[in-house]
């Protein structure tokens, strides 16, 4: 009886120090990990950066071509590059209202 | 030694205590300023677009430039000098592609002025930050930067661009700044969907390192811009360009002051055109005068003189007080009410006249019998179902609006002038409105110029037509229409008439009401009309002040109004009838 105590209890201190292995085995793997992940980023916020400035300068190209666009839509710029090239204004304009038969039934 | 430790222990234990407990929010704000980073992300103003997603309003990149006084080491005097130019140079290039502005313009004064406004803001040196220039262009900024002043500097924003230049200038309004110097919509569309249109800036807060450059693994804190919602109109831009274009030529040939056209779609109430000359540039409206700002067509009233007849007969004809072949036994020369002598435009009378032919001659006695025929309480109320008195609620922000006189205050002498148009101010935007419910069957729209909103998520909420009520009949719609066809048809602006079109029209010359009496000399010619007289594709008014070639809107306003017609009908593909 005595010695199945004795059993016992090196059993549960044995799972105890198998534990506190465990826990320190992990804790030690996070606490590298953190290191190497952020040794890994620490320079990375020189690449968001660029990326970002890169970004704004995509989009402020973007907007100024959209500005373009539109400007060079306009009806002001239309008509003003027809007359440069030699386009005027049909005065005459003939409207045909119905279709002409080609041929009657006889 | 014991002591010393214990004290020395209490001491490190209380400035903890102070830190941890005591100071810790604000030291962590503090901490904050160090390593997080605040960005303001401005939110983008809603873009404004014609009927064919043609942008009318657009944003564009622009710089506010800045000085720091403690850094500046030139005289004030030499900056202004180095900078007024530059300042100056996009005003006044946009100035001076706007006819209208360029009498005005006098680039020597401007620049003293301009020269003058940098020094007064240099002058205030305890400052550490003084704003010179709100948005200035790209072009602009790259010349200040090369002169490489030290303690000059600048920001980033935004700009409103107009691709189509002054074009609707009235109907979108201008953005300009509020008492914070915030971007605020003025007039016209900006005005009124000013909220709608700015949208809500958002900003990020981030950490960052000793180099400013933000922490991956810190913490951030991110609130969206919300963009503004775009505007899309029934603007049609290609007969607003025809209607700019013709307006001018007509204000400028018939010698008027101003004029106004607008076109409306009479089926939903649509605002397919407006114009008004002179008029201004939105991208540049400081340099105009501010009397300018205003759209006319909607925020000035008028006496509307003949075209006023058409809305008396069609109140007569559905109330069955007269009929077209009804023969007036009363016009075969002036009347007298209350004292008041009330004549024909030309002392001609038509003894025996038709109602057909009381509009045809545009006949102020035989419309004169039409009120009595109609009785003034029916008159009164007439008006008002057609929204004279009232404001129509255009989403536009300046609609002025002179209400009915009280109707125990109307003489029989008021009610005998209303009948052809004199002794009421109405807006041009109020007698359109009214038109289109007798293009469309009686029906009175409320006037809408946006179509649809376009949310910041691409989303769209449309604005559908508004029906207000049913003023008269849609059998009487067609018989006053077939009256204003004989009108247009054998009334004094036929040589005008494209030929082979049903329009349906009514003149208008009313004489300018000024301190008590009218004035002799100066007019306000109009015509009012739709087409095709059948199934009218659009309703439009055409506004002349003082013209001068000929105070007749027979001789002005109604030749306008046909030469805009006929290049509608060849836009919208409108055979003439064989």
């Amino acid at each position: 009886m005595k010695q199945f105590k004795q059993d016992k209890e090196n059993n549960k201190i044995k799972t105890q120090r198998i534990a506190q292995v465990v826990v320190l085995i992990t804790a030690f793997v996070l606490v590298i990990s953190q290191i190497v992940i952020s040794n890994s980023f620490s320079t990375s916020g020189e690449t968001v950066i660029k990326l970002e400035r890169e970004t704004k300068i995509l989009e402020e190209e973007n907007k100024q071509l959209r500005a373009q666009i539109s400007q060079k839509g306009s009806l002001y710029y239309i008509e003003e590059q027809a007359l440069v090239r030699g386009f005027v204004e049909l005065r005459n304009i003939i409207s045909l209202s119905s279709a002409i038969p080609v041929a009657f039934k006889p | 030694m014991f002591l010393a430790f214990c004290l020395a222990f209490i001491a490190i234990l209380s400035r903890l205590f102070y830190w941890q407990i005591l100071a810790s929010e604000k030291l962590a704000i503090e901490a904050q300023k160090q390593y997080g980073q605040k960005n303001i992300i401005f939110s983008l103003r809603g873009e404004i677009k014609a009927n064919d997603n043609a942008t009318l309003v657009t944003n564009q990149t622009a710089y506010l430039v800045y000085v720091n006084p403690k850094k500046i080491k030139i005289p004030p005097g030499q900056l202004a000098d180095q900078l007024a130019p530059i300042f100056l140079e996009d005003k006044i290039t946009d100035q001076e592609s706007t006819e209208s502005s360029k009498s005005n313009f006098d680039k020597k004064d401007i620049m003293e002025k301009e020269i003058e406004r940098i020094k007064k803001s240099l002058s205030k040196t305890n400052l550490e930050w003084i704003a010179l220039k709100h948005k200035v262009e790209k072009t602009s900024l790259e010349k200040i930067k090369s002169l490489g002043i030290e303690g000059v500097d600048f920001e980033e924003e935004s700009k409103r661009f107009y691709p189509e230049s002054s074009m609707a200038a009235h109907l979108l309004g201008f953005v300009g700044s509020d008492a914070n110097g915030e971007d605020k919509g003025y007039f016209g569309l900006e005005g009124f969907y000013d909220y709608e249109l700015k949208g809500r800036s958002g900003f990020t807060i981030a950490e960052k390192d000793a180099r400013g450059a933000p922490i991956i693994l810190g913490g951030t804190e991110q609130i969206e811009a919300i963009n503004g919602r775009n505007m899309i109109l029934h603007l049609d831009r290609t007969v607003q360009f025809i209607v700019e274009k013709k307006l001018r030529e007509a204000v400028i040939r018939y010698g008027a002051k101003e004029g106004s056209v607008a076109i409306m779609d009479p089926k939903t109430g649509g605002i397919i055109a407006l114009s008004n000359f002179p008029s201004y540039a939105g991208g540049n409206w400081q340099s105009f005068d501010s009397g300018l700002y205003k759209n006319p067509f909607i925020a000035d009233t008028f006496e509307p003189g003949s075209i006023f007849k058409t809305f008396v007969m069609a109140a007569a004809l559905n109330e069955n007080a007269v009929k077209p072949e009804t023969i007036c036994n009363k016009c075969s020369g002036p009347r007298i009410v209350n004292d008041f002598t009330i004549k024909t435009w030309n002392s001609k009378y038509y003894p025996g006249t038709s109602m057909t032919e009381v509009l045809e001659h545009s006949d102020n006695v035989g419309m004169v019998f039409v009120g009595e025929k109609l009785g003034g309480e029916k008159l009164i109320s007439y008006l008002q179902n057609f929204g004279f008195g009232q404001p129509t609620g255009i989403d536009l922000e300046e609609e002025t609006n002179v209400p009915l006189r009280p109707k125990n205050e109307w003489r029989p002498i008021d009610l005998a002038t209303v009948t052809f148009g004199q002794g009421i101010a109405v807006t041009g935007i109020q007698t359109l409105t009214a038109v289109a419910a007798i293009a469309n069957g009686g029906k009175l729209f409320k006037p809408h110029v946006v179509a649809r909103i376009q949310n910041d998520n691409g989303s769209i909420i449309e604005i559908k037509p508004k029906l207000t009520r049913q003023v008269i009949k849609p059998a009487t719609s067609k018989v006053l229409t077939e009256m204003m066809v004989n009108a247009v048809d054998k009334g004094e602006a036929r040589f005008a008439k494209p030929k082979g079109y049903r329009i349906a029209g009514k003149t208008g010359t009313a004489q300018i009401p000024i301190a008590g009496h009218y004035d002799p000399t100066k007019t306000i010619a109009s015509f009012i009309g739709f087409a095709p007289a059948d199934d009218p594709k659009f309703v439009m008014l055409t506004i002349l002040r003082e013209p001068t070639s000929s105070p007749w809107g027979s001789e002005t306003a109604a030749p306008l109004f046909f030469d805009i017609t006929k290049e509608l009908f060849t836009y919208y593909k409108i055979a003439p009838e064989p």
